[in-house]
């Protein structure tokens, strides 16, 4: 008993004294080894950091007086590079100065020859971050007016030439610990932003007809007793208010409409717009016709709701639209735009850094580990390891020997390689991709959306209900005809109708956007319902791409687990191969403090790493036996001069929340298919781990595309996740797709949806919802037709008076929004 | 009764200056980023230095 008692307080001592030995660095809140501590006075007290990267800005940002930034910050940053210590503009930023980078980057602005340039942020965590960049670029000589969109995280920064240069500011951006790089303002972009702005006015002027026209109408809402002088006057400036909205706020769905009708021949589909157009024309003409006349309804205050709650829901989709990146843009993030050219290789071994536009075919590029490829070609020197998983779905490192073909956007993650280059820009094998996401995008089925379905059927129905009372009409009573047509025609309550889809849709897609599901375009929701199929990718999506250290099997007797991953850490220490970082990352968990080696750690190119007696490396090369295990990421051993110590195994994760997500998938009859990129025999693996009946290994990006497209073409409804560029076509082509928000940025380019929770929990979550949506819409649309079916004859009957008729469209426009709100729940 | 025939064009001229407010503020661009002027009220770099208030305190 004792003895148990003694070692719960030691444990707790322990547990203290740790804690307190525990340094964090000041800055980037990482714990701080022992042997690296520096500390420096800032603001009168002595603050611990973990590197001189950490220690230069934040003496950057106290210097500015900007250290409120540390008390408002909601979560710490990542530890920087270590030469921003030095006040240098480092070498790959220099090349930003050079004339063909800097016209392509920068525009004259004002008549002082300033220049003006547009950043893009990286890192960005929180507001305050976004704040301390605007402040310090403020406080640099030179830099005339700073403009920071705190929704896109781009900055405008307009800078005398003369005093300072697009590299400085990028390094300046560099020093307080983000990224930025330059952004081609392309014409696109222009476009959006005016899209926008125009669509928003046209809703302002919309919203503003409408509460104008309404409190005209007020008194006949109410049924007060005014003398028709007045009536008049109301009446007139009704008109005059709704000729703004009908011309100006509903131009676009006219011209729609007009399109849409001339193309009638060709398509034999008539657009959403021409019963909004004709519903439209004929109120406006009738009302128009009644003022002139001075007897029946104005409809006015109808018109200018309608147009006002249409408008305002194509503005949400329209943002939501357009807050996805182009492909172009999201190319141009996957690739470096600066590279390392070799001069005279391989004569002298002299380095200069250039923009990667001006590279050409037959160069040669140096690229160190830890960067991007930025060019294809084909390896000369120095044998490597290149990630390509993103370009692939291949999830082990591939070896690479000389002459082995090498491609943009690939991490490069062993040695320092030396390149030949085949192809630069538009040729690479990434643009290539790039515009076979394009191409999908055209290809993609245009979704006829429930909504446009029933409201097609509804205004059929109301056009050839008003049009056959209307005769009946002409038969026995012409001078009551007209009257009729138009009252069944507006007596219809559009309201209810109009926003029956978008109040249900808007409530959850704030929904499902608090569960980490950002929409992008709008018929999610309704896709889900419909799906039959659906495709995922494996590495990245199923897993998590990454290897996790397993187990530690092997172990010699002697040796405790601890102490080997240690040893096995302290000789990967520094290196950038996924299993190293697995490595350091198990040793970092389990807080272990690795021991020094007596000597320097020596990299034996494809085989391993040796310090001293120890190596850690591959089992042919230890000379040690490797029990084959399928689907696992792959084993490491560690040897000494007397034999195997011990043999990490790896594993790769699958995704948090799987298990329960394609357990709703498979409650709902979907089928599942995992398509991947990877070699056969672990795509099936992971197939049978995860109880998926059909899969295909070894895809290229056009294959799986052609998967979608079988899929397809045999009338399956077809939703796909994933996340690498060879995911990028298939996501674009598939009738749903979501995006993995970690993955790169050119496969969220071609999805509809982009999961920014790294779970796949909020999926299955998303499912339930969809369902739900659907149930509401239906819902909304059956009470607002029931309603009309009531409203319609009442009033071809004159028992509705038109307050009365007010009051019932305001309820049951009210009812439709108030049981879309249940969705916000969910 | 009769104001009304002065007070309905007013109106209509209230309603176009409102209008016309609104094309200015969104050709300026001040719809542009809707989050951004929230949150860069509380970011403003105003608040005394720390030691002052200290120093105060201890009075």
């Amino acid at each position: 008993m004792s003895n148990q008692m003694n070692e719960q307080i030691n444990e707790q001592i322990n547990e203290q004294m740790s804690k307190k030995n525990a340094l964090v660095c000041y800055h980037c809140s990482i714990q701080i080894l022992p042997g690296e501590l520096i500390e420096a006075e800032l603001g009168g007290e002595a603050r611990p950091f973990c590197c001189p990267g950490c220690m230069a800005i934040a003496q950057t940002i106290h210097g500015e007086g900007l250290e409120v930034f540390y008390a408002r910050r909601s979560q710490s940053g990542d530890k920087p590079a270590a030469y921003l210590a030095s006040d240098e503009i480092p070498e790959k930023l220099k090349p930003y100065d050079d004339p063909s980078l800097r016209g392509r980057f920068t525009r004259p602005s004002g008549g002082e020859g300033d220049l003006e340039t547009t950043l893009r942020l990286e890192k960005i965590r929180c507001a305050a971050c976004v704040w301390l960049c605007e402040q310090h670029l403020r406080r640099n000589a030179g830099v005339k007016d700073v403009q920071i969109n705190y929704v896109t995280q781009k900055v405008m920064v307009r800078f005398s030439p003369d005093k300072t240069s697009l590299a400085r500011l990028l390094f300046e951006i560099e020093r307080i610990g983000y990224e930025a790089w330059p952004f081609e303002p392309s014409q696109s972009l222009d476009r959006a932003k005016k899209e926008r702005r125009h669509l928003l006015l046209r809703l302002g002027v919309a919203m503003l007809g409408m509460m104008q026209v309404m409190m005209y109408a007020w008194p006949t809402y109410v049924g007060a007793d005014i003398t028709p002088e007045f009536e008049i006057l109301l009446g007139w400036t009704s008109w005059l208010l709704t000729v703004p909205v009908m011309v100006y706020s509903a131009g676009p769905i006219f011209q729609a409409a007009w399109r849409s009708v001339q193309s009638f021949k060709q398509t034999h589909m008539l657009g959403m717009d021409v019963p909004i157009a004709l519903a439209l024309a004929l109120a406006f003409i009738a009302g128009t016709i009644n003022l002139v006349a001075g007897v029946g309804h104005t409809y006015f205050d109808s018109i200018t709701m309608f147009v006002a709650f249409i408008l305002a829901a194509r503005y949400v989709e329209l943002l939501a639209r357009q807050d996805a990146q182009g492909g172009a843009e999201a190319l141009a993030k996957q690739l470096p735009a600066t590279c390392e050219r070799a001069l005279n290789y391989p004569a002298l071994q002299e380095i200069e850094v250039v923009p990667v536009v001006n590279c050409n075919p037959g160069e040669v590029l140096r690229v160190s580990p830890g960067e991007v490829v930025p060019a294809d070609g084909v390896l000369i020197e120095n044998v490597s390891a290149l990630d390509e998983s993103l370009l692939t779905g291949e999830s082990k490192p591939v070896e690479k020997k000389i002459g082995d073909r090498v491609y943009a956007g690939t991490h490069n993650i062993l040695n320092p390689l030396f390149m030949r280059i085949e192809a630069v820009g538009q040729s690479t094998r990434i643009a290539g991709i790039a515009s076979l996401l394009d191409q999908a995008l055209l290809a993609k089925p245009v979704m006829v959306s429930l909504a446009e379905k029933w409201t097609a059927y509804f205004v059929a129905f109301l056009l050839f209900g008003a049009f056959a009372s209307s005769a009946i009409w002409l038969y026995f009573d012409p001078s009551r005809a007209w009257t009729v047509l138009v009252s069944v025609l507006v007596a219809s309550c559009p309201c209810a109708l109009s926003l029956a889809v978008p109040t249900a849709m808007a409530a959850a897609q704030g929904a499902v956007t608090k569960l980490g599901l950002l929409i992008v375009r709008g018929h999610v929701m309704e896709g889900l319902v419909k799906a039959t199929d659906l495709v995922l990718d494996k590495t990245g999506t199923l897993t998590m791409g990454q290897p996790e250290l397993q187990e530690v099997i092997n172990l010699r007797g002697g040796y405790r687990r601890e102490d080997a991953l240690a040893l096995a850490a302290a000789l990967e220490a520094g290196q950038r191969h996924p299993l190293a970082l697995s490595l350091m990352r198990a040793a970092t968990a389990e807080n272990l403090s690795l021991p020094t080696l007596s000597e320097p750690v020596i990299n034996q190119l494809g085989k391993g790493l040796s310090s001293g007696e120890y190596r850690l490396g591959s089992a042919i090369w230890l000379e040690v036996e490797q029990s084959a295990q399928l689907g696992q990421y792959g084993q490491v051993h560690l040897a000494d001069a007397q034999g195997l110590v011990a043999s990490f195994v790896f594993l790769d994760t699958p995704r948090a929340g799987l298990e329960q997500f394609l357990k709703v998938v498979k409650s709902r009859k979907i089928a599942v298919h995992l398509v991947s990129g990877d070699d056969r025999a672990t795509v099936v693996w992971w197939a049978q781990h995860v109880g998926i009946q059909h899969y295909q290994g070894g895809c290229t990006p056009e294959d799986k595309y052609d998967y979608i497209a079988r899929l397809q073409k045999e009338n399956r409804f077809v939703w796909a996740i994933g996340d690498g560029v060879n995911d990028a076509p298939l996501l674009a082509r598939a009738d749903i797709s979501i995006a993995v928000g970690a993955g790169a940025p050119l496969a969220a380019a071609g999805a509809d949806a982009i999961l920014t929770a790294s779970s796949l929990e909020p999926l299955a979550k998303t499912l339930l919802l969809a369902d739900k949506t659907q149930a509401i819409i239906k819902e909304n649309l059956w009470w607002a037709l029931a309603y009309n079916l009531l409203a319609i004859p009442a009033a071809m009957m004159g028992l509705v008076n038109p307050w009365v008729a007010g009051i019932g469209m305001s309820l049951s426009s009210l009812a439709v929004t108030l049981n879309a709100w249940r969705l916000r729940k969910a | 009764m009769e104001s009304l025939f002065l007070l309905i064009p007013l109106s209509l001229v209230l309603v176009g200056l409102l209008a016309w407010i609104l094309r200015w503020s969104i050709k300026s661009g001040q719809f542009d980023d809707l989050d951004g002027p929230g949150h860069a009220i509380l970011m403003d770099d105003d608040t005394p230095a720390p030691q002052k208030v200290s120093e105060h305190s201890q009075k």
